[in-house]
């Protein structure tokens, strides 16, 4: 496959299973900026094994990346899930509530503006924009007249305190 | 509890078997998916475009003994590099402290880091370039 049908083909994944990949990981993770770190590794590195992939079931395959990178993160971190006889369990309820219920993704956001609110400028600005605004980092570096790199640096700053930021309130809250 | 109501998935099963990650994916679908923030595509595609993760991608694509071939030509490059450093280091090194201490000054130093900027600068012109090169190469 020729690069630009990889970038193609990578795009129209992306499109169409971000939503599904983001969610296995939200739930094996339980956590917001690890589970879009795991999407993004799960589709980089689908990206460079196209060559490997057999054609026959994207939607699986791209799963069971997702659940292979999760696990590698559980067990290196080691803190989130506890293994029961070597193995990480995920229990799954199909009479839960949809998590894209408006109640759940408020409060979500109400957190994270929280959190966002209590860091510093420019990490502030930055992680509203690019977290609660959702805003690209290209869109970003223009509003702003600075740099690209300049910009992805202070985002990949303001995750860092976000991130603590989020395990000080799960300790807290317990 | 009641034991019906719950599924239990093994993470290690789903991380060896397509199956039981597609049943895991299911399960969410059914249960409803989270949202997956609105930059996270852009972040992705600017990531694949790096040049070390193209690089991957496409000796993914060689047969494996063009990729052993690229690898063990790699590795030679890098220990005749490193050679050729050591060898040149003490000469160099001999060089400008001798010039160092005739001149007292710190314009060599200057001269020196002006020099590898300018190196550097021709290195990345060189990587962008290459990587320029690909596009009309592919579009061919």
């Amino acid at each position: 496959m020729s690069r630009i049908n990889a970038d193609a083909q990578l795009e129209q994944w992306i499109d169409k299973y971000q939503n599904l990949i983001y969610s296995i990981c939200f739930q094996l993770t339980k956590d917001h900026f690890d589970a879009q770190d795991l999407t993004q590794e799960t589709f980089l590195s689908a990206y460079k094994n196209l060559a490997y992939f057999d054609g026959r079931n994207e939607r699986a395959w791209l799963c069971k990346i997702a659940s292979r990178k999760c696990l590698d993160y559980l067990k290196h971190s080691g803190r989130k899930q506890i293994p029961t006889d070597g193995q990480f369990l995920i229990t799954c309820s199909p009479a839960g509530p949809p998590p894209e219920d408006e109640i759940i993704d408020n409060a979500l956001n109400q957190e994270l503006y929280d959190c966002c609110m209590k860091l510093k400028e420019p990490y502030r600005q930055v992680a509203l924009d690019y977290f609660y605004h959702e805003m690209d980092a290209g869109e970003m570096a223009e509003k702003r007249g600075k740099n690209l790199k300049t910009i992805q640096t202070q985002i990949y700053r303001a995750k860092a305190m976000l991130r603590k930021l989020y395990r000080k309130e799960d300790l807290l809250h317990g | 509890m009641d034991d019906t109501f719950y599924e239990t998935f093994s993470l290690e099963a789903m991380a060896a078997d397509q199956k039981e990650a597609e049943a895991f994916a299911n399960r969410l679908e059914e249960t409803g998916l989270y949202r997956a923030p609105a930059n996270l595509k852009s972040s992705i595609l600017q990531q694949s475009r790096q040049l070390d993760v193209r690089l991957i991608a496409g000796t993914n694509h060689l047969s494996k003994k063009t990729q052993l071939f690229r690898y063990s030509l790699k590795v030679s490059l890098a220990a005749a590099c490193s050679i050729g450093f050591i060898i040149a280091m003490p000469r160099l090194h001999e060089r400008y402290t001798v010039s160092l201490s005739a001149s007292s000054s710190s314009p060599i130093h200057v001269e020196a880091y002006e020099k590898l900027q300018k190196w550097n600068g021709k290195i990345s012109e060189l990587s962008k370039s290459f990587f320029d090169l690909e596009v009309p190469l592919y579009d061919e």
